[in-house]
């Protein structure tokens, strides 16, 4: 059972095996909110997992997270739940590697990767809909102590996506950066790339 | 339930997390925001970043080529990026001001090569090459190539041209491959000399290379100017390899130029390759093609393992086509008449770290 009173509604845990119940891990974030949280998608986040991984540690005591607030960790439980979800569609034979050139596959893998991808592309395109981008920063800051791969190079993408058509201020606001350069330095950039500056979204 | 949550203390955003984000940007953001602060602008032409950056590109879009325009002399021309699938024209990059003398009066045998978002582009002048241009077009911003030592002379006859990436160095290669051919008193084709010579931008240099085939192997090109194609780390021609033993031999193979070790050899065709032939690449691997124009079907083959060991071509298909002419692949086959054999395109940042070279 996950608790998470002021958080949106968790969905199921994942059972390991039906009938049984899974082993859960807890971990308590820096706001004291307690998550128990199933093994598998525990074992995503690489902080927990090296945690864990050390013998001398037992499993019943929570596993403080004090970079982590609760709002942060319940999105990023349910990101990585329904990330499980989907990478478990397809057989184990087959890996999902975006990147990988199309190697010769048996038709049902084809089709089952093909539906993994659209699940995963709806998924990460409503994840994000509705967070502003102080929520998109916390769940990036979380993402990285945590050290989840995944979720952070997905999060990483979004920003990408979300600050490409955006003017230098944007930028420098959005990342808490101070401009260093002279006016006549910056002029000069403006001038010599002036193309790049074109089209910009008004701030 | 209005409790206040503690915020983490630190609410920046750590460097790596920065340059990961920076380097999903299109190169256009990428550009604009060097102006951001100094650190941004030093990480961003680093040779680690740009590389990471083409990586994301090569992963985002597949399949698109580049149109360059047939001469650059005019104001207003630009170069067109179309999807392989859609022959959607997805962006155009204004060609800048500085290109507009030197292709004066100049048939354009089109691009030599396409790596990593740069083009190579010769300039020739009565079918020898005047000058050589690294061209990014996105960024506007392109590099003349030093001359070579080698004077150009109209009597040489085949001349190949490449242009290859070197992963193991993170480095670009142009070759160039003379031959003079002259004519027994029969009429035979009797290769006097051959000369090939490469260019390597780290050093931003020419030097001569050995073309190490068998002794008496010559080469005789099939076209006056013949431009490689690059696959699985080499540089590869149609070449007819001609040899001098008791009698005159000649046989079309195809002539590989390996970029890292810069050594040449050849490939055989597949058995049953008469027609009319051309390489290219489809899918990242070396292919094959057979054109047969009185039936109007194309024959294609893929080489599926590279490398001197394994090699063997596997046929792929034969299709019945509209049109007798073949210009290049596209991931589906597709065969438009707009595409350029070395053609295919995608954004990057390679270049930024050279300066641009503008007026001669």
């Amino acid at each position: 059972m996950a608790n998470g009173e002021n958080q949106n509604p968790n969905p199921n845990p994942i059972e390991a095996t039906p009938g049984a119940a899974a082993r859960t891990i807890t971990l308590k974030t820096a706001d004291g909110e307690i998550f128990e949280v199933e093994e598998a998608v525990a074992m995503e986040f690489g902080t927990v997992k090296s945690f864990f991984e050390d013998d001398a540690v037992s499993a019943t005591k929570p596993m403080p997270l004090p970079n982590v607030s609760g709002s942060a960790l319940s999105r990023v439980i349910t990101y990585c739940r329904r990330s499980l979800e989907i990478r478990s569609m397809i057989p184990p034979a087959t890996s999902e590697d975006a990147t990988a050139a199309e190697a010769v596959q048996g038709e049902g893998d084809l089709e089952a990767e093909k539906a993994a991808k659209q699940e995963r592309k709806e998924f990460e395109a409503e994840f994000l809909k509705d967070e502003s981008n102080e929520d998109v920063k916390e769940l990036i800051l979380a993402a990285n102590y945590l050290n989840i791969k995944e979720l952070l190079d997905f999060l990483c993408r979004s920003v990408a996506l979300r600050i490409q058509n955006k003017s230098v201020e944007y930028a420098r606001k959005f990342f808490g950066i101070e401009g260093d350069y002279t006016p006549e330095e910056e002029a000069q950039i403006r001038q010599e790339y002036a193309w790049a500056f074109e089209g910009v979204d008004e701030d | 339930m209005s409790q206040t949550k503690p915020k983490p203390t630190n609410n920046h955003i750590p460097e790596n997390v920065v340059f990961n984000i920076v380097a999903w940007l299109p190169v256009k953001s990428v550009i604009r925001f060097r102006c951001v602060c100094k650190s941004w602008d030093s990480f961003i032409i680093s040779p680690y970043f740009i590389s990471t950056h083409l990586n994301n590109n090569n992963s985002k879009y597949h399949g698109c080529f580049i149109k360059v325009p047939d001469s650059f002399g005019k104001k207003g021309k630009v170069c067109e990026v179309f999807c392989d699938r859609t022959y959607y024209i997805i962006s155009e990059y204004p060609v800048p001001s500085g290109f507009d003398r030197f292709y004066v009066g100049s048939t354009s045998p089109g691009i030599v090569g396409s790596c990593n978002g740069l083009l190579c582009i010769p300039h020739y002048k009565a079918f020898c090459v005047d000058v050589i241009y690294l061209y990014n077009p996105v960024l506007r911003k392109f590099k003349r190539l030093p001359n070579s030592s080698f004077s150009q002379r109209y009597d040489w006859i085949w001349k190949a041209a490449g242009f290859g990436y070197q992963s193991k160095t993170n480095d670009y290669k142009v070759i160039r491959v003379y031959c003079l051919v002259g004519f027994t008193k029969f009429g035979k084709p009797k290769i006097k000399r051959q000369y090939a010579e490469v260019y390597t931008l780290s050093s931003n240099s020419w030097g001569r290379v050995e073309i190490s085939l068998r002794p008496n192997v010559k080469l005789h090109g099939n076209k006056r100017i013949s431009h490689a194609i690059f696959a699985c780390g080499a540089l590869h021609w149609l070449v007819d390899f001609i040899e001098y033993e008791d009698e005159l031999q000649c046989e079309t193979k195809i002539l590989s130029f390996d970029v890292y070790n810069e050594k040449f050899r050849d490939i055989a065709l597949p058995d049953g390759a008469r027609r009319t032939k051309h390489i290219a690449v489809f899918r990242g691997k070396l292919a094959f093609i057979t054109v047969n124009y009185y039936d109007r079907y194309i024959t294609m083959w893929v080489m599926e393992e590279y490398g001197e060991v394994h090699e063997s071509w596997n046929k792929l298909f034969s299709l019945v086509i509209e049109t007798g002419f073949f210009y290049g692949c596209t991931r589906y086959a597709g065969l438009p008449d707009a595409l350029q054999g070395n053609s295919s395109y995608v954004e990057s940042l390679v270049l930024l770290d050279e300066g641009t070279e503008l007026s001669e």
